[in-house]
């Protein structure tokens, strides 16, 4: 059965520069999530409205906003649970292209400044070929392997917020989980790329970013190990 | 076309509860930096070659010291608590709100055991009480 519910969303026109609320009026059953709303608006009467989306099932993060307050996955958010009208606005700290919009490629290059590769040891290459990781190997690196991108964590993050330099949470975690890979052999120059006058120092251990993680990533923490790594690296090389 | 520049509000903080307790946890630290600048201003008279001034200085006597040592003391017990109150949100654990307390509650009991220990052992054996 179809109820009538009401969403206010933050709309940016980037030709007049002027950003206004605009409500709407939409049909959603128990089923329906705010990413279902939202192209119920696009397909019936407000073609114009821009945000992102594409898995429809929390996987690639594109469809990160904040709801009634609340940094979600659109996708994962249903209509039923939020409380009318249903407002939503586009992440914070990201400048806005357009509606619910925001350019990422700041982030996007921070992400590739960690070196988020490894290089494989030789001797981790099995007589064919294979690279060998034990379970307990890789469990070290679970956690932060689940990142989506979706950039929530930077919306969530004051210091981000005030310092657009600072690497952050989801670049910050990246770099963990390349350098707690037991393949990995870049190590301190990652290390040093993430502890220099804009890097991990700067956290201040807010901890909204774990908070708001949609896939328990757990950024803060990842940071604070990140501070001992840094700490650890410094002094390997006084001794060297 | 423009982007919008989407700029942090100055009121940020008061947006939500994680980042009231932030602001209080860094706001508490000033509490303890004016004990700590008193305490050395004090030290310092305290040490003075003159006596009178020497006198006038000794932090026992002096009820402002004590204004001042409360209001350190305030801030040092803020400053713990809503530290150990964010320490269960960095373990790298999926865990119930109730467990999380119970971790904090914890940390604040083996924080006030220690700080007990410290009490008896170092500051009240130094001053004679």
């Amino acid at each position: 059965m179809s109820k009538n519910i009401k969403i206010e969303i933050k709309l940016y026109n980037p030709e007049t520069e002027q950003i206004s609320w605009r409500e709407f009026s939409v049909p959603t059953s128990a089923a329906n999530t705010i990413l279902d709303a939202l192209d119920y608006i696009k397909n019936n009467g407000y073609p114009s409205l821009a945000y992102r989306s594409s898995c429809r099932m929390g996987l690639c993060g594109s469809c990160a906003a904040i709801v009634n307050g609340k940094h979600v996955l659109m996708c994962h958010t249903f209509c039923r649970d939020q409380k009318q009208p249903i407002k939503i606005e586009p992440l914070k700290n990201f400048p806005i292209i357009k509606d619910l919009i925001t350019d990422t490629d700041d982030v996007m290059n921070k992400f590739r400044s960690v070196m988020p590769y490894t290089e494989i040891q030789k001797r981790h290459l099995s007589k064919i070929g294979e690279t060998v990781q034990t379970t307990k190997q890789r469990k070290k690196i679970e956690q932060s392997s689940q990142c989506i991108k979706c950039l929530l964590c930077y919306s969530a993050c004051p210091v981000f917020g005030h310092n657009k330099e600072f690497i952050g949470p989801a670049a910050a975690t990246l770099a963990y989980r390349y350098s707690a890979d037991s393949h990995d052999k870049i190590g301190s120059k990652r290390i040093e790329s993430i502890t220099g006058d804009e890097g991990i120092y700067k956290c201040t251990f807010v901890g909204e970013c774990s908070k708001v993680c949609p896939k328990n990533v757990d950024p803060a923490s990842t940071l604070q190990r990140l501070k001992v790594m840094g700490v650890l690296n410094s002094f390997k090389k006084i001794i060297e | 076309m423009r982007q919008h520049d989407n700029k942090q509000e100055p009121l940020w903080w008061t947006k939500n509860i994680t980042y009231v307790t932030y602001m209080v946890r860094e706001g508490s630290s000033l509490l303890i930096g004016v004990y700590a600048l008193f305490s050395i201003l004090y030290i310092l008279l305290f040490y003075t070659p003159l006596e009178t001034l020497a006198k006038w200085a000794h932090p026992a006597f002096d009820p402002l010291y004590k204004v001042i040592a409360m209001i350190g003391l305030a801030g040092a017990i803020i400053h713990s608590i809503t530290w150990l109150a964010v320490m269960p949100t960095i373990l790298p654990l999926k865990m119930p709100k109730a467990a999380q307390y119970f971790i904090t509650l914890c940390l604040i009991g083996l924080w006030l055991a220690g700080s007990y220990y410290l009490s008896k052992t170092l500051y009240y054996s130094c001053f004679n009480y």
